[in-house]
């Protein structure tokens, strides 16, 4: 009895690529390379495979839930990687150019994973991503520059009419400020701007108040009262007792002390309700500004005045789309987003999304600044930088089906040479020449055939 | 003749769930002994009843070794193939339910949020250690958990009893499935108010390649969904009958159709009832929601009925099966791949 196998399939949302898709691929990235090059950025290359650490350092939840991650036989977590910025970055600092400028592009595989029913659920789990960093450089101007040269590259494809959608991060972090909000509470708003974007801030209200942040609206006044008796009587109990035993049962892996300082922490951090909700409203207000450039920067800038904060806070945006216009940047193709977001965390500033026209809705790539990023992957300093990646699949599938040409393939038969020995040595002569040719053994016991060579396109 | 193999929880909530559910719908399991592992059902000749464990039941069915399943839908997303040969058959029996949550000590006053957790994880890694939470759920849990920034955790995995875990100092907080909450607390455990991460309850399952391929199993699997469909919607349902005075039929029929939801599923039943004297008697007979129940009664009153009784309904079939043809869309592809 023989046992049969079924096929082994490949895993869900991940694809072979074939010599055409390759072939385009190439050619794009000889492109890019070059484009990117003649501006003065060098190539650098990282492992596929690195500690989970790298990416969980401050990247949050939204990249972080759709790693690859699991133990290798060394026994370190390790994790393909998702994005290239925080291994480009290691290798700046590891060869001493941390505080830069240093110029370095990259391209390869990344992965993420996405359940069916997440956002991105049906996206393909490995893709490919060229791209830049400019480590060093805070001013407005590398801004510029790197906008600038992601449309460059594109068109140098034949994406003639890509368009960039502008955020900043640190605009609205700055805004934000202005509350006197914890960073708790800042966090919590900005990682909620995109309901409110969609308008959904009575969504937000509500998990604001389950969250404690509002204390006026849906609350369970019998449970806060409770835990108001509860806390008060604890620490009652612990300043006349001496920290420890009255805490409960069990304090687990923590320590009474521990316990009663975080809480001490955090009470005297706690965010005022008014103070939230204006911010929240604030928020909600410039989340939905967006459009042309002028547009979309007196609009913002009203809605600061409104919530009574400076609106020069939106000055750093102005001056990163002056110098994109010093850079060729047609100011039409620029558009402005005040409610951008964005899965990973580390941005601190300028933010992008390229698309391929007005109509599209899947990036072609996207970028920002992350001035903070060096700090949290272990280095002495913040050092400016900032980057973009091209998702190259999605570029070359808007290509369409330009053809890429690759040089027929002669198939030399052995039949018509005389042998088979005779049809190598045609077939090597051919190779020489700067043929492609192969010999077609299929016809090598077949006198019938009478095809000398057999032009086939790949 | 292939026999459809239909893995049931052995032990438990779900077990019992099972049986009374299968008893309700006139497919009673027959068990030799408590102890015997496999058992049939008579009313349904070519059925294998497998008793396995909860946790191995998506695996089995993924696997083929069983064709058809009930399990908790938390079971099923912790243990399946993504994009493999299983999938849902029903979504929601009406029993089992549950959630899953994220839980730590109470005396943990500090931490009320998964945003709370997130800094306490931090505060561990300072520490050089990392949090421990105990589940048996590490898949589901894992990704929750990534997704709300705990990024620097353990999973332990217990088989068994891991309230305990944090006074016995193996972890240090648990995920855990609960269904009103009770036993955590008499442990000394607090929910997380966001600290919710799926919502359960029982489901059945089935090998979408065995029953593409197996139309004699296909058919045993489709008799089991309709008999459960139409029970369980019967439990919504009570029959409503009564008899009215009323010029004509249809004069009655206008009356009771003033309210459409108690109107029943497609309109009442009106016959004449036949008496010596004047033959203007109606009996009416509607079924109706069992939370309309009381206005069906005030609307027959109102219009002068009498002999108002209502019963309950074993099964109420629709003109489709929904679970059915919902099964029939999801073997589409084990069918056309050929395979």
């Amino acid at each position: 009895m023989t046992f049969q196998y079924e096929p082994v399939r490949r895993l869900p949302n991940m694809q072979d690529t074939g010599p055409n898709e390759l072939a385009a691929r190439d050619a794009a990235k000889i492109k890019l390379r070059g484009v990117f090059g003649l501006r003065g950025y060098d190539r650098a290359e990282t492992p596929i495979l690195e500690q989970t650490e790298l990416y969980i350092r401050k990247s949050g939840g939204g990249l972080s839930s759709r790693l690859y991650d699991f133990s290798e036989p060394g026994g370190f977590d390790v994790s393909l990687r998702p994005e290239f910025t925080s291994a480009i970055l290691r290798h700046a600092a590891d060869n001493g150019d941390i505080d830069g400028p240093v110029r370095l592009m990259y391209d390869g595989p990344v992965f993420r994973y996405a359940d069916f029913g997440d956002e991105d659920g049906d996206k393909t789990r490995q893709f490919t991503q060229l791209g830049a960093e400019l480590i060093g450089l805070p001013a407005a101007s590398a801004d510029g520059e790197i906008i600038a040269m992601a449309l460059e590259g594109l068109e140098a494809l034949g994406i003639d009419g890509a368009r960039i959608v502008v955020g900043h991060v640190g605009v609205v972090l700055a805004a934000l400020t202005e509350f006197n909000l914890s960073e708790r509470a800042k966090l919590f708003l900005i990682s909620n701007i995109a309901d409110l974007k969609n308008g959904q801030i009575d969504e937000v209200t509500e998990k604001a108040a389950a969250l404690g942040f509002i204390t006026d609206v849906k609350i369970d006044d019998a449970q806060a009262a409770a835990d108001r008796e509860r806390l008060a009587s604890t620490i009652e109990q612990v300043i006349a007792e001496g920290i420890g035993v009255q805490l409960g049962r069990n304090t687990g892996s923590r320590t009474p002390e521990e316990i009663i300082a975080r809480l001490t922490r955090k009470m005297s951090q706690a965010d005022n309700p008014d103070d939230f909700k204006r911010a929240l409203e604030m928020l909600s207000q410039l989340a939905r500004v967006n459009g042309a450039a002028s547009d979309a920067l007196a609009a913002g800038r009203n809605v600061l005045q409104e919530a009574g904060i400076s609106s020069d806070l939106i000055g750093n945006l102005d001056e990163i789309l002056s110098a994109a216009l010093v850079e060729g940047v047609p100011g039409d193709r620029i558009s402005i987003d005040f409610g951008m977001a964005r899965g990973i965390a580390y941005y601190t500033g300028v933010l992008f999304d390229i698309y391929e026209d007005a109509g599209a809705s899947e990036t072609l790539g996207g970028g920002g600044r992350y001035d903070g990023l060096t700090r949290a992957l272990g280095y002495n300093r913040d050092v400016p930088a900032l980057g973009f990646a091209l998702n190259l699949d999605v570029v070359i599938a808007s290509l369409g089906d330009t053809p890429v040409s690759v040089d027929d393939l002669t198939l030399v038969s052995p039949t018509e040479s005389g042998s088979v020995n005779a049809a190598i040595e045609n077939a090597r002569e051919l190779r020489a020449s700067g043929k492609r040719a192969a010999v077609n053994f299929q016809n090598s016991g077949s006198l019938s055939s009478n095809k000398q060579t057999d032009g086939q396109g790949t | 003749m292939s026999n459809l193999r239909f893995a049931l929880p052995s032990t438990g909530a779900l077990f019992d769930g099972t049986n009374n559910l299968l008893a309700d719908c006139g497919l009673g399991i027959r068990r030799a002994n408590s102890r015997r592992y496999t058992a049939d059902i008579p009313a349904l000749p070519g059925v294998d009843v497998l008793f396995q464990r909860q946790s191995d039941i998506t695996i089995e069915i993924d696997g083929g070794s069983a064709d058809i399943g009930v399990v908790g839908l938390d079971r099923y997303y912790e243990s399946r193939l993504e994009r493999g040969d299983t999938v849902l058959l029903h979504d929601g029996l009406g029993f089992g339910e549950s959630k899953l949550v994220i839980a730590v000590p109470d005396s943990w006053l500090d931490v009320t949020s998964m945003t709370d957790l997130a800094e306490i994880a931090l505060e561990f890694r300072a520490k050089g250690r990392d949090l421990r939470i105990a589940t048996k759920y590490e898949r589901l849990v894992k990704r929750f958990l990534n997704q709300n920034d705990v990024n620097y955790v353990s999973m332990i995995h217990v088989s068994g009893g891991l309230e305990a875990a944090p006074v016995m100092g193996y972890a240090d907080i648990v995920a855990d499935i609960t269904a009103t909450g009770t036993t955590l607390r008499e442990n000394g455990l607090r929910i997380l108010v966001d600290g919710i991460v799926i919502q359960s309850q029982s489901v059945i399952v089935g090998n979408g390649r065995a029953l593409a391929n197996d139309p004699e199993k296909l058919g045993l699997a489709r008799q089991i969904l309709e008999k459960i469909e139409a029970s369980l919607r019967a439990g919504k349902y009570q029959r409503v009958t009564g008899d009215i005075q009323g010029e004509t039929e249809d004069e009655v029929a206008r009356q009771i159709m003033t309210k459409s939801e108690l109107s029943g599923l497609d309109g009442p039943t009106i016959s004449s009832v036949h008496t010596r004297k004047k033959n203007n008697w109606y009996t009416v007979q509607v079924l109706v929601r069992k939370t309309d129940l009381s206005a069906a009664v005030s609307h027959f009153r109102d219009m002068g009925g009498i002999g108002i009784a209502a019963n309950d309904v074993q099964y109420v079939y629709r003109d489709r099966c929904e679970a059915y043809d919902r099964l029939v869309e999801n073997l589409k592809p084990f069918s056309e791949s050929g395979e």
